[in-house]
C-alpha cells in the first residue's frame, strides 16, 4: 500500500521526506493526514496503521512445492527408555553411556525415534570415525533428512560401488570409505587408491598408505613396494614400515635371510646329561649394506650393546617366529627360551615383543608375558580366552587403565567376576587412577555379581578423601548398573 | 501413559539439579521407598548419617526434603519422581500414609484454604491506595510524554542511523521510564535491542515497535474514550498491573486443562516465564504469566503435557488471555488431543479479528491440524491441507526436530503467532506428541 514511502520517511526522517498519507488506503488515513499535530505524530500514526493493517489482512501464501515424505522404516523403533536415555546422554554430553545407548539399539536391529535423529546426525558431523555407526541407528530417517539438509548431506554413508565419493568426496570421506573397503575387501581398497595415488598429495598419499596397516597381506606387496621410490620420504618410510612387515615381501624374505645368517645355534650339555640349544650372534657377518637404507640401523643406539646384536634385535622385529624357528631348526618353545637365555636378552625383549605381537606368535607371547619387561597387553592377543586371565594381575597392578582399555571391548562384554572384584580392590585403594569416563565405562561391563562387592565397598566405615570418592564413583557404578538392567 | 523423564526433569530449577536428580533415580541410592494415591516418599542415603526424608505430593505436584538444599525441587525430589516413573516396583504400596507425610500433607491442605481465606478476606486500604495511584498517574503521564518526544525526534531525524547505535540509542528513555513507574514502556523498549540489526529487514520490525509505542501511548492519554475492557489491557500494556487479589475474586472458568507449553525468556535480570494451558472444555486458551527477578526459581509445578482439573481467574480484558490458577488438582496424564482447524487461512481470520479488536496484541495462540513442516533453500513454512503455508519462526534446531519427527507426513501443532510468524510449541499425531519448546 503506502509501506515504500513510509520506509523511506521512516529512514531518512521526516525532516527530509513526508509521505503521502492521505491519499490511498482506508478512510483512517485521511483523518490521520487531516490532523493538526504535527509531521511526525502524523507518520508515526499512519506508519503503525498502515503496519497493522497489512498484518492483520495478511493470508498464507500458496506453496508451490512439497516435500517428499520420509520412505517407511523396516526396523522397529527403540524403547521409550532407552531414547529418553540417549536424548539425556545426548543433552548432558554423557559420551560414554551414549555410546553403550547407540550399541544397545544396533545390537537389538532397532532405529532411533525419528525426532531424535537430528541431533545424532550434528553429533555425527563433530564425529567422523563414528560417523557409520551413528547414521546405522538413524535408519531411513537419518537418511531422508541428509538428503534435505546440505549440511549433513555429504555424511550419507559413502556409495562403494560408484566410488564417486572417492573421487570427488572430502578427505574425511574419502577415509571413511577407504577403511570401510580395506575392511571388507582388502584387495578393492589398493585398486580404489591406485586409480588416484597419481593424483594425490604427499600428505594424503601418507594418510592412504597407513590406513593399509589394516589387513595387510602379499597382495599389498606391488603397490606398496611402487611406493618405496615415492618423492615423499615419509610416504616412502610407511611403505618400507609396511613391507617389512608382510611375511613373504621381498623384503620381509631379506631380513629373514640376513637374521638367519646372523643367528648360529650350538648344542651346549646342561647338567651333565641333557643337552640345550644356546644361541650366538655372529659379528663377523655384517649385514648387506641395501638392508641398512629401509630403516634398519647400523649404530647400536643402546650403550654397551654391539653393533651385530641391535641390528639382530632390529631384524628380529620383523621376523615371523614360525618361519625363523625351522630355518634354525628349532621349535617356536625353543627358539624364544634361547633367545631369551641370551646374555643381551634385555635388549632384545622389545623387538621379540612386537614380532610376537604382529604375528601373533603364542609360544613366544607366553614366554614374554612371565617377563616383567614385557608390558605389551597385546601379547594377550596371541592367547585363548582362558588362558588370558592368569596374567591380568600383572597389567593390573602395572596399568590398570591399560589392561582397562583392553577388556572394553565394542561388544560390552562382562568381566569375570574374580577380575572385577579385583579391580574394584584395587580401585577402593588407588580411586584416582582412572578417570570418571573409565569409571562410567567400567560400570558398564561390571557382571552382576561384582555388585555385592561394590555394596560393601560403599557401606564401609572409611571416611578418608580417597575412600568418599571412590564411594561416589562406586554408586555412579551401582546406578548404571541398575539402569542398564532396566532398559527395553 | 504416564509422565516422562522430560516432563519431570522440566521442574528442575536448574541443569545442575536436573543432573543430579537423574542420578538420584536408582534403587541403590535410596534406602526405603514407598507409595500411596496421595503420595511418594522415601529415605535418601546422603553423606551424612541420617538419610533425608523425601515426599512428593502425586495429587498437586509438590515436593518436601528434610535436606539442606535451597533449591526447589531438591535434586532429592526430582530423583524419587523420576525413579517412580522408571522403577515402579522399586516402591512398595502402601494404604496407610506414615505419620510425617499424612503431617505434611495435612498442613498442605490447610495451607491452601487459608490462602483462599486471605485471598478473599483481604480489605485494601482504599484512601490511602487512591493516593498512591494519584500519584504514579501523574508519573506515568509525565514519563509517557516524554516518550512521545522522543518518539517523534526519532522520526525526525530518521532510522537509519540507529543500527550504528543500536544498543544505547535507547538506554536513557528506557530508564526514565522506568522511574515514571511504566514498566510495561521500558520493557517494550528493551525488546527493541533483540532486533536484529545486521540482518536484513529490521527496518519495517523497528518503525512498528516505534510506531507501536506511539499509538500505546496515544490510546493511553485517550483511554476514557475506550470500552473498560479495552482500557484494562492498555494500561497493562503501559505497565499498571492487576493485584492478583483482584483477579482471584473474579469470576473463575473450571476445567479440565492441558499445559501445551512452558516457556521464558531473559531480560536484564528478569526472567519471564510464559505457560500456555488449553481447557478440553471451554476449548480456550490460557496464559500464565509469571515474572521472577534475580536468581529466583520457577514458583509453579507445571510441566508441558500435565493435565490438571483447575480453577483459572483471568485477568480482566478485551479477549482474555492472561489468569491465574485458583485452584488445582493434577490428573493421571492422558493424549492431548485438540481438533480446530485444518485451514491456515482461518487461523489468519482469526489474527484479523484479534487484532481488530486490540491492536496491540503481540501474541495469539493457534491449533492447525493436519499441518506439514516444509523447507526450500532454508525457507521454512508451516503448511496446511489446502497447500497454504505461513513462515515459521522457530530456531533451526527445533525446525529440523519438528521435520524430522513429522517424517513429512501431516500433524496437528499448538503455537503462538509473534511478529507475523508462527511458533510452534507442541507436536502432535496419533500416536505421539512432542513439546519443541
Amino acid at each position: 500500500m503506502m509501506e515504500p514511502g513510509l520506509m523511506k520517511a521512516a529512514l531518512l526522517g521526516t525532516d527530509q521526506y513526508v509521505p503521502d498519507i492521505g491519499s490511498v488506503g482506508p478512510d483512517i488515513f485521511r483523518k490521520i493526514q487531516a490532523l493538526e499535530t504535527g509531521k511526525e505524530d502524523r507518520f508515526l500514526k499512519a506508519a503503525y496503521a498502515a503496519l497493522r493493517y497489512q498484518e492483520a489482512g495478511a493470508r498464507p501464501v500458496a506453496l508451490d512445492f512439497a516435500l517428499p515424505e520420509c520412505p517407511p522404516e523396516a526396523r522397529p523403533y527403540a524403547g521409550d527408555r532407552l531414547t529418553a536415555l540417549i536424548h539425556a546422554a545426548l543433552k548432558d554430553k554423557g559420551e560414554v553411556l551414549f555410546r553403550y545407548y547407540l550399541y544397545r539399539i544396533a545390537k537389538s536391529e532397532k532405529v532411533l525415534p525419528s525426532w531424535l535423529v537430528p541431533m545424532v546426525l550434528n553429533k555425527a558431523l563433530e564425529a567422523p570415525k563414528d560417523r557409520a555407526d551413528l547414521l546405522e541407528v538413524c535408519g531411513e530417517a537419518g537418511k531422508w533428512l541428509c538428503s534435505l539438509n546440505p549440511k549433513w548431506a555429504a555424511m550419507a554413508l559413502p556409495d562403494t560401488e560408484a566410488g564417486s565419493t572417492w573421487e570427488t568426496g572430502t578427505l574425511e570421506q574419502r577415509k571413511v570409505l577407504l577403511t570401510h573397503v580395506r575392511k571388507t575387501d582388502p584387495a578393492s581398497a589398493i585398486a580404489l587408491l591406485e586409480t588416484t595415488l597419481a593424483e594425490e598429495n604427499a600428505a594424503n598419499r601418507l594418510i592412504f598408505v597407513q590406513l593399509l596397516a589394516e589387513g595387510l597381506s602379499i597382495s599389498d606387496e606391488p603397490l606398496l613396494q611402487k611406493l618405496t621410490t615415492d618423492k615423499s620420504q615419509k610416504v616412502k618410510e610407511a611403505a618400507l614400515d609396511l613391507l617389512k612387515q608382510i611375511p613373504g615381501s621381498a623384503l620381509n624374505s631379506a631380513y629373514l635371510q640376513a637374521l638367519t645368517n646372523l643367528l648360529e645355534v650350538r648344542e651346549e650339555r646342561h647338567l651333565l646329561v641333557t643337552k640345550k640349544k644356546m644361541l650366538g650372534i655372529r659379528a663377523d657377518r655384517p649385514l648387506d649394506d641395501a638392508l641398512f637404507k629401509t630403516g634398519i640401523d647400523k649404530v647400536s643406539k643402546e650403550r654397551g650393546v654391539d653393533d651385530h646384536v641391535y641390528q639382530a634385535a632390529q631384524l628380529l622385529a620383523f621376523t615371523d617366529p614360525a618361519q625363523l624357528a625351522p630355518r634354525l631348526g628349532m621349535s617356536d618353545q625353543e627358539l624364544i627360551s634361547a633367545l631369551l637365555h641370551f646374555k643381551a636378552a634385555g635388549v632384545l625383549v622389545p623387538f621379540l615383543v612386537r614380532s610376537a605381537v604382529l604375528y601373533g606368535n603364542k609360544a613366544w607371547s607366553l614366554a614374554l608375558l612371565h617377563r616383567d619387561e614385557a608390558t605389551d597387553i597385546r601379547l594377550l592377543d596371541a592367547l585363548e580366552e582362558n588362558e588370558r586371565s592368569a596374567f591380568y594381575g600383572k597389567f593390573l597392578q602395572n596399568s590398570l587403565m591399560t589392561l582397562l582399555t583392553y577388556l572394553f571391548d565394542d561388544g560390552y562384554t562382562p568381566l569375570p567376576v574374580k577380575l572385577a572384584e579385583q579391580v574394584i580392590d584395587y580401585l577402593a585403594r588407588f580411586p584416582y587412577n582412572i578417570t570418571q569416563p573409565v569409571y562410567q565405562r567400567l560400570a558398564l561391563h561390571l557382571p552382576p555379581g561384582a555388585l555385592t562387592k561394590l555394596k560393601a565397598v560403599i557401606n564401609d566405615g572409611r571416611q578418608d578423601y580417597q575412600a568418599r570418592y571412590f564411594k561416589t564413583q562406586a554408586s555412579e557404578m551401582v546406578r548404571i548398573s541398575e539402569l542398564i538392567q532396566q532398559i527395553d | 501413559m504416564q509422565y516422562n523423564r522430560e516432563q519431570i526433569l522440566q521442574l528442575a530449577p536448574d541443569d545442575a539439579s536436573a543432573k543430579a536428580g537423574q542420578q538420584l533415580a536408582a534403587r541403590s541410592k535410596w534406602v526405603a521407598l514407598a507409595e500411596n494415591p496421595k503420595a511418594l516418599w522415601g529415605d535418601c542415603q546422603g553423606s551424612g548419617k541420617t538419610p533425608y526424608r523425601t515426599i512428593v505430593d502425586l495429587a498437586n505436584i509438590a515436593f518436601k526434603c528434610t535436606c539442606p538444599s535451597r533449591k526447589f525441587p531438591c535434586k532429592h525430589g526430582l530423583g524419587l519422581l523420576l525413579l517412580h516413573i522408571q522403577d515402579r516396583q522399586a516402591f512398595e504400596p502402601k494404604s496407610e500414609l506414615p505419620p510425617h507425610v499424612a503431617e505434611w500433607l495435612g498442613k498442605r491442605e490447610v495451607r491452601e484454604v487459608a490462602k483462599e481465606q486471605k485471598a478473599a478476606e483481604k480489605q485494601p486500604d482504599d484512601f490511602a491506595k487512591a493516593r498512591r495511584a494519584e500519584a504514579r498517574e501523574r508519573k506515568v503521564e509525565g514519563g509517557i510524554e516524554e516518550l512521545r518526544a522522543w518518539l517523534r525526534d526519532i522520526v525526525r531525524t530518521g532510522l537509519m542511523h540507529i543500527p550504528q547505535q543500536a544498543y544505547q540509542f535507547n538506554t536513557n528513555i528506557t530508564a526514565r521510564m522506568v522511574d515514571a513507574q511504566a514498566g510495561g514502556l521500558a520493557a517494550q523498549l528493551r525488546q527493541i535491542n533483540q532486533l536484529n540489526f545486521f540482518e536484513d529487514g529490521w527496518q519495517k520490525p523497528l518503525l512498528k515497535r516505534l510506531s507501536g509505542l506511539y499509538m500505546l501511548t496515544e490510546a493511553y492519554l485517550r483511554r476514557e474514550t475506550l470500552p473498560v475492557e479495552l482500557q484494562q489491557e492498555i494500561r497493562t500494556l503501559v505497565g499498571w498491573t492487576t493485584s492478583r487479589e483482584e483477579v482471584l475474586q473474579s469470576t473463575g472458568v473450571s476445567d479440565h486443562w492441558v499445559v501445551l507449553s512452558v516457556t521464558s525468556s531473559e531480560d536484564s535480570n528478569l526472567t519471564t516465564e510464559r505457560i500456555w494451558l488449553y481447557g478440553r472444555n471451554s476449548e480456550r486458551f490460557a496464559l500464565l504469566l509469571n515474572f521472577y527477578a534475580g536468581g529466583q526459581v520457577s514458583q509453579h509445578m507445571l510441566f508441558p503435557g500435565m493435565h490438571l482439573q483447575a480453577e483459572l481467574a483471568f485477568y480482566p480484558g478485551v479477549s482474555p488471555v492472561r489468569a491465574l490458577v485458583r485452584q488445582q488438582q493434577a490428573l493421571p496424564p492422558k493424549a492431548i488431543n485438540i481438533n480446530t482447524t485444518s485451514s491456515l487461512t482461518n487461523i489468519y481470520i482469526n489474527i484479523t479479528l484479534a487484532l481488530a479488536v486490540n491492536a496491540f496484541t503481540d501474541q495469539i495462540p493457534f491449533v492447525l491440524n493436519e499441518a506439514r513442516l516444509v523447507v526450500r533453500d532454508d525457507q521454512w513454512f508451516l503448511a496446511d491441507a489446502e497447500g497454504n503455508a505461513a513462515p515459521v519462526s522457530n530456531e533451526e534446531d527445533e525446525r529440523w526436530t519438528v521435520l524430522a519427527f513429522s517424517m513429512g507426513q501431516p500433524f496437528s501443532v499448538f503455537g503462538v503467532y509473534e511478529n507475523e510468524t508462527f511458533g510452534l510449541h507442541y507436536v502432535w499425531t496419533r500416536f505421539k506428541g512432542l513439546f519443541v519448546k
